[in-house]
């Protein structure tokens, strides 16, 4: 896991279920080392199963939540 | 409309139609321009209706033939679009429409408003300047006014010269930097840059013309003013100030300056636009809603709005950080609506995330604006709401 993979995933799970990309893009963009590193990282987590998007009621973006895998990953 | 009830069709697939029509637009046209600055409206005369429309005779009447069998059309659009956007069309229309429009397109006075991808052309009346506008090309259909040869060459130093993107703020030690960077690296760079830039452009005259082919070694030496200036863009300490460096159309500026950006995924080229004429307007506030309200609830943003409606009410003088949000999301809103994103965003998060981070990076460079700029986007109370997010 990189760097900024952690570090996204540790701000997910700090706001667990309040976040959305647009937030933390919006937010954080500059905590990683260009957009394209973002938008991989994000990726990644989802793929590998450590987040989840949920739809968030009337909300156009789904909200942002760690798995348990997820959790398992942050507490190593 | 729902969020998700945009055109169901990847940014990819969108992008390469908008480049396709581009291309199709510039080979017809060679003369390029800029749009003035998005939704600067003010200085428009009233409107009154049919003023002077008498006055056209000739040659002029088949334009004012086709104007009439458009008025209906028209009277429409002009409900939709506003008052501001008729007036500028009566402008037009009473000081005398040039001849070279084509007349097989339709006029539009939506100004601030480009073609979605695979909609029809149409002429798009801008003040005193007519546009061709398809599908995101932009084309001046009537002549600029001619430049002086001094306007000429000051704008050729303009836009190869290095500006500095630090100014000065009466603090010793950002404005020490400050004149030890201007004066020393910037003066350097620009000494060899502009030369080197000079031989660039006549080496591109050349090879549009044919007179000779391909040189890599000049094309190379073309390279270095920019890679020099990406070397001098370390930041200074001073965080938050707005750089005033000046962007030539279609340059890459430190927000766009990342692996992975596309200006055709991002609505179209960078441009230059500064808020020196923004005026915060009803109008422009519904945009900034309709634009920002694809994201849904946000604190942060809806402080803003909320200032910009007491600025509107005459409550407050609008802050740098109210000009820079309100411009910024009228700007997205132009580069979502470009590339077919009138409303809501990609129901695949993948996608939804890219549209943003294209135009939301270009949008910043167009008014040079850095890629952290949350200080100079929102008011210290938007702040507070933003980070307690």
């Amino acid at each position: 896991m990189t760097d900024s993979q952690r570090k996204l995933l540790e701000l997910i799970g700090e706001k667990d279920g309040k976040l959305n990309w647009y937030k933390i893009g919006r937010i954080h963009l500059n905590k990683f080392s260009d957009p394209a590193d973002f938008d991989s990282s994000m990726k990644h987590l989802q793929v590998k199963g450590l987040v989840e998007e949920r739809t968030n009621g009337g909300e156009p973006l789904p909200s942002l939540f760690l798995t348990e895998k997820g959790k398992e990953q942050l507490a190593k | 409309m729902g969020p998700n009830d945009g055109p169901q069709i990847s940014p990819t697939e969108l992008a390469n139609r908008n480049r396709a029509e581009a291309a199709q637009i510039q080979s017809l046209q060679s003369l390029s321009s800029r749009i003035g600055s998005v939704l600067s409206d003010d200085a428009i005369p009233a409107f009154q209706p049919g003023q002077n429309r008498q006055e056209f005779s000739g040659a002029e009447n088949a334009l004012v033939g086709k104007l009439m069998a458009e008025d209906s059309i028209m009277r429409q659009q002009r409900q939709d679009e506003g008052l501001v956007q008729q007036a500028m069309f009566n402008n037009l229309v009473d000081n005398g429409l040039p001849l070279v429009i084509r007349p097989d397109i339709p006029i539009r006075v939506a100004s601030d408003i480009p073609a979605a991808p695979g909609s029809g052309a149409f002429l798009e009346v801008n003040g005193s300047i007519i546009n061709m506008v398809d599908g995101g090309g932009i084309t001046r259909m009537n002549p600029a006014p001619e430049a002086s040869v001094f306007d000429t060459i000051g704008n050729y130093i303009n836009n190869k010269q290095l500006m500095s993107p630090y100014a000065y703020n009466g603090e010793i030690l950002n404005d020490g930097l400050a004149s030890l960077y201007n004066n020393t690296f910037v003066a350097a760079i620009n000494t060899a840059g502009l030369g080197l830039g000079m031989l660039g452009d006549v080496d591109t005259w050349g090879q549009e013309n044919k007179y000779w082919g391909p040189t890599p070694l000049v094309s190379g030496a073309l390279q270095a003013p920019g890679m020099l200036s990406r070397m001098a863009a370390i930041p200074l300490p001073a965080r938050g100030k707005v750089p005033n460096e000046t962007l030539p159309f279609g340059a890459r500026g430190p927000a766009t300056d990342w692996d992975g950006f596309d200006e055709a995924l991002a609505g179209g080229p960078v441009r230059n636009f500064n808020t020196d004429r923004i005026k915060v307007t009803n109008r422009g506030i519904e945009v900034v809603e309709k634009h920002t309200g694809r994201f849904g609830t946000d604190e942060a943003n809806q402080i803003m709005i909320d200032r910009l409606k007491a600025i509107d009410a005459g409550k407050y003088t609008a802050t740098q950080q109210d000009l820079n949000f309100y411009s910024h999301e009228l700007r997205e809103y132009v580069r979502y609506r470009k590339l077919g994103w009138e409303a809501g965003v990609p129901s695949n998060s993948d996608q939804a995330r890219q549209l943003w981070l294209q135009t939301h990076t270009a949008t910043l460079d167009d008014y040079n604006l850095p890629m952290h700029a949350d200080e100079l986007l929102y008011h210290p109370d938007a702040l507070k709401a933003l980070y307690g997010e």
